[in-house]
């Protein structure tokens, strides 16, 4: 078992990347709000899981060209093709398809691989949020007053990709695990077709088909899994490019991969310290060092833009002088570079 | 003992009753969620058939409302759904020691709730817990027969995942408490009997005991 984790840092200097809509409780009801969470007495903005996945799924289409798993629909729900074998991001991003055709009630799902927490906002709201007032008008007739608000900050963000999951598909009847179907079990003509064809196309890959796993060959598992990490690089979405053009790319990263299902970065590695974003590298080298057992290879990639963060770079230097003492070499570089070298160990996880 | 720390950014616990487009949390884990973390780091389906006690607490910082697109079940066109999520939180688990291999080395990410809920082991520790008597108890259920004052709730103590999709196996009533921060809701809270008490976090803790050979 592998696991490649991450952070990303995304710099959002006027920014509305995901919005909630219009605010309801207040009377006017021409506010638009971004999507905020509360702690304590501050809110803190967000962009939601769903949306970054879909940022995520968007740039493997456009700088990888992954064909992307169609949404059909059937019995007025909306699923994916659910066939990992022809969809890349059928294997990497999962799925759930409630089969029902005729009388064959067969449910297949697919647990994600691919796990990304939200984005947060590391300033809370008070030093972050504005509202801005606009008017739509064309000096004709009366102006029409409306609101929205906008964000100058940093989002945080963690990642976790299951390596040995990735073409890697378990047909056994538990829930959770029947990832495939399996066509002796299917009555209906057209869903037993659609299984056949499955099948073919999975031989003609060389695909191990057991009768409880199928095993992608390694070389598709390598692009697929290293291609998804790749795209990190390139990130591309968010809400209200057209008025606020932010480049969502991340400025800052730390990658590693452990031998487990943890994501040590998920934790205080950067904070708001009266407005201003700090960088805890105390904390970057204890939660390096507390699972350094599971880390493997023993590497930290450590990605920043030069513009980003300046003042961060002596403290930066500070994590590799002290997790090198602990022979765990860290590679300080571009976040491109640092992601670039990532890829590559994930792809040497796969031989 | 030991005390495995979790935390992670995000955490939701569905709420049992079903509401048209509003998708509340529970303020604390149910049972079953603790079930599926024992079954991450596990690596396959735990029971607490297997486990001779369990006990948590939970933490959380603060709470916010996510927007989601759904396909509705029955109507051609998407629909947008509110869902609570829980931010910035801390479980604490209390296991037998020899779970401890598990979350060192856990086989699948651990999450507190969805998959957008990515958790992380922040601590192992051998823990004593001392019983004491009138000690507040929070961020944790409860069997409803400790007369406790909370919200009841029919809760899944474990699944069944024997069967597609899983099905409850045991489903049983219970007090939930939310972490006690004020002294009024400590004074609520507090347990009359002798529990188990974590002098560190100061709070008293239910170690579901029944559940051994009974799921």
């Amino acid at each position: 078992m592998r696991f490649a984790v991450g952070i990303v840092l995304i710099d959002a200097p006027h920014s509305a990347l995901n919005m909630l809509g219009i605010d309801e409780s207040l009377a006017d009801r021409n506010v638009t709000r971004v999507k905020k969470l509360r702690k304590g007495g501050k809110s803190y903005p967000y962009v939601s899981p769903q949306a970054w996945r879909y940022w995520w799924r968007k740039t493997l289409a456009e700088h990888f060209n992954w064909e992307l798993s169609p949404l059909f629909r059937e019995q007025k729900q909306v699923f994916t093709a659910a066939n990992p074998i022809d969809y890349p991001d059928d294997d990497v991003f999962g799925y759930m398809r409630a089969f029902k055709k005729g009388n064959t009630n067969i449910t297949v799902t697919r647990v994600s691989p691919l796990k990304n927490t939200p984005l947060i906002s590391v300033l809370p709201d008070r030093s972050s949020v504005t509202t801005d007032e606009g008017y739509a008008s064309r000096h004709e007739g009366d102006p029409v007053p409306y609101s929205q608000e906008f964000y100058s900050t940093v989002l945080k963000g963690a990642f976790s990709l299951d390596l040995d999951s990735v073409g890697r598909f378990t047909r056994i009847d538990k829930a959770g695990f029947k990832n495939l179907l399996d066509k002796d079990s299917i009555k209906n003509k057209e869903l037993k077709k659609e299984v056949e064809e499955m099948e073919k196309k999975a031989e003609e890959l060389g695909v191990q088909m057991n009768r409880k796993e199928w095993l992608m060959p390694s070389n598709i598992r390598k692009k697929r899994a290293s291609e998804t990490i790749k795209a990190i690089r390139y990130f591309l979405g968010g809400a209200k490019q057209t008025q606020y053009l932010t480049d969502v790319t991340p400025k800052f990263v730390i990658l590693a991969m452990f031998e487990g299902g943890i994501n040590p970065f998920i934790s205080n590695v950067v904070y708001d310290d009266r407005g201003e974003i700090k960088l805890d590298n105390e904390a970057i080298i204890s939660r390096i060092l507390e699972f350094k057992d599971l880390l493997n290879p023993k590497k930290v990639f450590i990605g920043k833009d030069k513009s980003f963060m300046r003042e961060w770079e002596d403290a930066l230097k500070k994590v590799k002088e002290e997790l090198e003492k602990d022979k765990i070499e860290v590679v300080l570089t571009t976040v491109g570079d640092a992601v670039e070298a990532f890829a590559k160990e994930v792809e040497a996880y796969y031989g | 003992m030991i005390r495995v720390k979790i935390r992670s950014w995000t955490a939701s616990f569905r709420y049992p009753t079903f509401q048209s487009g509003y998708q509340p949390t529970l303020p604390v884990p149910p049972l079953s969620t603790i079930q599926g973390l024992l079954s991450a780091a596990k690596g396959e389906i735990a029971s607490f058939m297997e486990v001779p006690f369990v006990g948590y607490v939970f933490i959380s910082e603060g709470k916010g409302i996510d927007l989601e697109k759904i396909y509705a079940l029955g109507k051609p066109v998407t629909d947008v759904m509110k869902r609570e999520v829980l931010l910035d939180n801390t479980l604490y688990l209390y296991l037998p020691d020899e779970w401890e291999e598990h979350f060192r080395k856990p086989r699948f990410q651990l999450l507190l709730g969805r998959s957008s809920d990515i958790a992380t082991v922040e601590e192992i520790k051998k823990v004593e817990l001392e019983r004491k008597e009138n000690v507040p108890i929070g961020g944790t259920i409860v069997p409803v027969s400790t007369g406790l004052p909370g919200i009841i709730h029919a809760l899944v103590v474990e699944f069944d995942y024997s069967t597609i999709p899983r099905r409850a196996k045991l489903v049983r009533p219970f007090t939930i408490l939310p972490f006690p921060r004020t002294d009024g809701q400590k004074k609520r809270q507090t347990s009359k009997n002798k529990i188990p008490y974590d002098s560190e976090l100061g709070i008293g803790v239910w170690l579901h005991e029944g559940l051994h050979g009974e799921v």
